[in-house]
């Protein structure tokens, strides 16, 4: 009696209350997350401040590009990027948290702030560009697709695969550029797909598929690093598509942004320069040309403008070098040539943009 | 007061939560709007009439990649059917051959089929697919050069013979087909006579003769083409997940053959049936009716488990949307169709077969879980020698069929036998490395003594994986000591998660002197029991409050309690995972971003949750109504009354069911390597990814499948040794 009682008169209150909590609270956390958010919105530097680390998302296991040495230290040429980053925006090379990502998981982890950077092969493409919320750094490695396949294949052509099954990454433009390619040349294949490029291999060696197709980049790693006779095996010559593959952030930090692309420009503005990570403490002070003076923060440079101290290239150059000594480092000890990845002045593709 | 005070608010606890569930599920809908908004995302389901663009390896309908998302979408549900259905029917046909003979009175054909029950179930599935997978990719030879008959096996697919029809003939005989089923309908009912039917479909088949030819395998310059082909893949999920589930339905079949009333049998013998005659049309047809709910419950498993195609490539329903969703990056579009997808598959394989029971007057009720009395074999008499020689007459060779079998059983087993040790023992290499083990046929022992580290341990950095070590031996010995009856009370609970914090702390380090290893390198055997362990603890209080919830008679807590348990239960897991590992980031903000370890670790206590409930809720309608109106007589709380008397009893009853909910765990924990974490199952793979060790993939799996195996077997042990006190005690 006395409980039903004591409910009764208390449900309205009960009710009123809860409706004043609904009321009052349902509006706090989305305005404190909303707050939180805003906040963040310019401030990824900040919060890579008052974390002490930089959060750098790179490929899971890629020779050259992103691999643990046996040390179970990663090393490779995506990897230098974040390290200078880290140089450029912390002071210290060495404080890179490195979270491997999966291809398809790939752009989630920078969408939702849990990786400050991507850097790892990603293509730089229209859709991916505005529809993720992302932006392309800038291209840090230019390639294009193509076939590995068996050199008793007799497959010359990227057409002579008619008919043929091949193994592919999957949510990789890999992916969507063999279907267009194919669906183009009005031929026919048949794609067998795997959730990440270790099993395409396995199953590409296995004979499962009749080729294999990524990046060319990757395709010679796998060639000369996953057969015991390199020879069987050939990289198809024609490309399919353009690759340019470059470091990815989040599109809603102007700022964050404009130092990712300017660290990646001083790495390439150091080798037209002739600056090295031999010569850069002595280049900042000594050098002829102030645009390398004031690059290096010799003289007073562009910190400021980029919220960083004047410092920042150097210490990305003495961190890892400069572009040219990135690439000699990890790409070329692989048996892969410069080719368009060479400076303009060598006929390449690299124009580094004035630093002024 | 404070009693009429402490009354007052637990009357107001259930308005609470619900404010407190409204509030929070309000956060998380206006943080997701706003991490979309910022993040430039897409949203609503307009992106399904957008050009797909990937190319799909199996359709069984007309796809090109310039068709829509749709459309991909649909041929990813086909396939998904296909598989569903082609696994059920030959899960079934196996369950019930392997039912036949664990009931054989042939003592060796009943233990083996009892022996290949426990392999079957004590190894996860995804394991299991992985073996058949890496066996039919490794061990068929590649498309040769050469003829090519008409049934040709290699590792590429099966190549069949296919009818073909020639242009015209199709939609006619298509047309044909219907017209028979619509007949064959209109016989059942009595309307037309058989004899008309069976003419009209003999004339139904002329359309095949007149356009009709027989489609060969031939070689092509690329394998072999022609004829109908079944891709590795799909051979791969068929086998594995008809096996998987033939061990489950034969002890289904097996359970309700028992429960048939042995004077069925004898009447039936006395009226002088057979006993094919007997087992056909009598006690078949009665234990069907028992077998049906349990049956249909395990089809849905299995077309659940279908989406595990998605891990070796087959492109089913999940991977279309795995695919989709990393195109278009709209992952709650794609989650929320999976979810949906697949809700809908149960309903109407729930809606099909009661339908079906309905119209045979059966009944599709439930039953109480009992446990299956074990054949009756005899058991054999190891302590008198003596007695040995008339139980082998009576077991193995009583009457001259039984010698047979028992002879075919025995040089069978031999000859396996025979190749398995030569295998194991003699042709197998023990010492040296890559290049010793090319030059033997046998087994290549040291793979794992290079590997077993990479395998247990995974890419926990080398000087410290003492640590996993000690982790992992933490885990273990608790389960050890949940073996001593003496152990059995309720602080045994704490115990385990005194080992998980011990665990938990070991691993990560970053006290007294331990180095600090970030979460992302935790990986391999520890990385599978804190998995397993912590969802099982962590479920358990959920669990508890969602089986009292599901009772309540507030409709505000039974409702969400109902819609939570049948939401996660018609879901299969790896879609649970997806949401935690793509979505979760999307309903916080980004301060509170955690790594995906623990993200995993949270879907996998709610999936488990959801399961433990209704074993749970099943434990408390087994309590009778009269504890409930003794507690309440005696002046109890209604609170105080589920405390102290409802629980205790309900949970006691249910403790082997939790303890298979464990085991199903155990085994649940490989999934996560589809969305990345590094456990056992995924060391195992990457341990013969290198060229020198890609031959030996065999020992790989069969060390890991040995320690699921342990586990999950000593787990069963468990699971019937409490039973059996319990059945003592009460």
């Amino acid at each position: 009696m006395n409980r039903s009682h004591a409910s009764r008169r208390w449900l309205p209150a009960l009710l009123a209350a809860g409706a004043l909590l609904l009321g009052g609270c349902g509006r706090e956390p989305a305005g404190t997350g909303g707050h939180e958010i805003a906040a963040a919105k310019g401030s990824t530097l900040a919060r890579i401040r008052a974390r002490g680390t930089l959060n750098c998302a790179i490929h899971t296991g890629q020779l050259g590009m992103s691999y643990l040495d046996k040390r179970g230290r990663w090393q490779g040429f995506f990897v230098d990027y974040c390290r200078a980053l880290a140089a450029a925006v912390l002071g210290d090379a060495r404080k890179v948290r490195f979270m491997p990502v999966a291809s398809n998981k790939r752009f989630t982890i920078v969408q939702t702030g849990e990786a400050d950077v991507l850097s790892r092969t990603t293509t730089w493409t229209l859709t991916r560009d505005t529809d993720l919320g992302v932006n392309f750094v800038g291209t840090m490695y230019y390639d294009g697709q193509s076939f590995l396949v068996p050199r008793r294949s007799g497959v010359r052509l990227p057409t002579d695969l008619d008919g043929a099954s091949i193994c592919i990454t999957k949510g990789t433009t890999s992916e969507l550029n063999t279907a267009e390619y194919f669906e183009r040349k009005g031929l026919r294949f048949q794609s067998v797909v795997f959730e990440n490029p270790e099993e395409a291999k396995l199953a590409f060696f296995a004979g499962r598929c009749d080729a294999m197709t990524t990046d060319a980049f990757t395709l010679t790693v796998i060639r000369l690093a996953d057969t015991a006779h390199p020879d069987d095996y050939v990289v198809l010559p024609e490309r399919l598509t353009k690759e340019p593959v470059g470091p990815v952030v989040r599109s809603d930090d102007e700022q964050w942004y404009e130092i990712n692309k300017w660290v990646l420009n001083a790495l390439f503005a150091a080798e037209e320069m002739g600056v090295t990570r031999a010569n850069a403490a002595r280049m900042r002070m000594a050098s002829r040309d102030p645009e390398v003076r004031k690059m290096l923060g010799g003289l007073p440079g562009f910190g400021k403008s980029l919220g960083l101290d004047d410092d920042w290239a150097y210490r990305a150059i003495e961190a890892t070098g400069n572009y040219g000594e990135i690439f000699d480092r990890h790409i070329t000890p692989l048996g892969v040539e410069r080719g368009q990845n060479k400076l303009y002045r060598d006929g390449g593709l690299i124009y580094p943009l004035p630093m002024r | 007061m404070t009693h009429k005070h402490r009354r007052l608010a637990i009357a107001a606890l259930p308005w609470l939560l619900i404010a407190g569930g409204l509030v929070v599920a309000y956060g998380l809908f206006a943080t997701l709007a706003d991490n979309l908004a910022d993040r430039n995302i897409r949203t609503g389901f307009g992106f399904l009439f957008d050009r797909a663009g990937f190319a799909i390896g199996e359709t069984l309908i007309a796809y090109a990649p310039g068709d829509s998302y749709a459309a991909a979408l649909a041929v990813g549900l086909l396939n998904t059917l296909l598989i569903s259905a082609l696994g059920i029917i030959f899960s079934t046909l196996l369950g019930l051959a392997v039912c036949m003979a664990r009931l054989s009175s042939n003592w060796l054909l009943a233990r083996l089929s009892g022996l290949y029950i426990e392999l079957v179930r004590n190894i996860p599935l995804l394991l299991q697919m992985f073996v058949w997978y890496a066996a039919l990719l490794f061990g068929l030879p590649g498309p040769g050069p050469g003829a090519v008959g008409p049934f040709d096996l290699d590792n590429r697919g099966l190549h069949l013979p296919a009818l073909s029809l020639a242009d015209p003939g199709r939609p006619v005989f298509l047309i044909a087909i219907v017209a028979c089923a619509i007949l064959l309908g209109a016989v059942r009912r009595g309307a037309v006579r058989t004899r008309t039917a069976l003419a009209f479909a003999g004339i139904s088949l002329v359309p095949l003769l007149l356009w009709g030819g027989i489609d060969l395998p031939r070689a092509g310059r690329f394998g072999t083409v022609g004829g109908l082909s079944l891709s590795t893949e799909f051979l791969t999920l068929v086998a594995s997940l008809s096996v998987y589930a033939s061990a489950y339905l034969a002890e289904i079949f097996r359970g309700a053959i028992l429960a048939v009333p042995a004077g069925q049998s004898e009447a039936a013998k006395a009226l002088g049936l057979s006993p094919a005659q007997t087992m056909g049309r009598i006690v078949m047809p009665q234990a069907l009716r028992i077998a049906i709910p349990p049956m249909t419950s395990w089809h849905l498993n299995t077309i659940k488990n279908s989406s595990l195609g998605v891990a070796i490539g087959y492109p089913e329903f999940v991977s279309v949307v795995d695919t989709v969703i990393s195109q278009t990056g709209q992952a709650i579009e794609g989650v929320g169709l999976i979810v949906a997808t697949f809700l809908l598959l149960s309903l109407s394989l729930s809606f099909v077969t009661g339908l079906y029971a309905r119209q045979l007057g059966w009944s599709v009720a439930g039953q109480p879980g009992r446990s299956i009395q074990s054949a009756p074999l005899e058991p054999f008499p190891l302590r008198s020698a003596t007695a040995w020689p008339s139980w082998i007459r009576r077991n193995l060779f009583r009457g001259g069929r039984q010698s047979i079998l028992t002879i075919a059983i025995l040089a069978m087993t031999a000859a396996f036998a025979g190749k398995g040790l030569s295998w194991l023992l003699f042709d197998a290499t023990f010492a040296g490395g890559a290049a010793d083990c090319r030059l033997a046929s046998g087994a290549c022992w040291p793979f794992l003594r290079e590997n077993a580290r990479l395998i247990l341990f995974g890419t926990y950095p080398e000087a410290e994986q003492w640590r996993s070590a000690a982790a992992a031996a933490a885990l273990l010995s608790c389960l050890a000591f949940s073996f001593v009856p003496r152990f059995w009370r309720s602080r045994l609970g704490l115990v385990w998660l005194g080992a998980i914090a011990v665990a938990v702390l070991l691993l990560r380090g970053g006290f007294a002197g331990l180095s600090y290893v970030p979460m992302e390198k935790w990986s391999g055997l520890p990385v599978t029991l804190l998995l397993a362990s912590l969802a099982v603890v962590g479920a358990f209080p959920l669990a508890i409050l969602l089986a009292f919830g599901r009772r309540s008679a507030r409709r505000g807590i039974r409702w969400p309690s109902v819609a939570f348990i049948e939401l996660v239960r018609g879901t299969p897991l790896i879609g649970v995972l997806f949401l935690a590992a793509v979505l979760f980031p999307l309903f916080v903000p980004s301060y509170l971003s955690i790594d995906s370890l623990p993200r995993v670790q949270l879907a996998l206590i709610f999936f488990t949750a959801a399961y433990m409930a209704e074993v749970i809720r099943g434990g408390l309608l087994a309590v009778p109504v009269g504890q409930a109106e003794a507690a309440h007589a005696l002046g109890l709380t209604k609170w105080q009354a589920r405390r102290h008397i409802l629980l205790p009893q309900a949970l006691k009853v249910s403790v082997p069911g939790l303890v298979n909910t464990s085991i199903s765990e155990v085994k649940n924990t490989t999934l996560v390597l589809i969305v990345g974490v590094f456990d056992l199952l995924q060391t195992t793979r990457l341990s013969y990814v290198e060229a020198q060790w890609r031959p030996y993939f065999a020992e790989a799996y069969l060390f890991t499948g040995t320690i699921f195996f342990l586990l999950c077997f000593s787990l069963s042990r468990l699971s019937m040794k409490i039973e059996r006190k319990l059945n003592y005690a009460g």
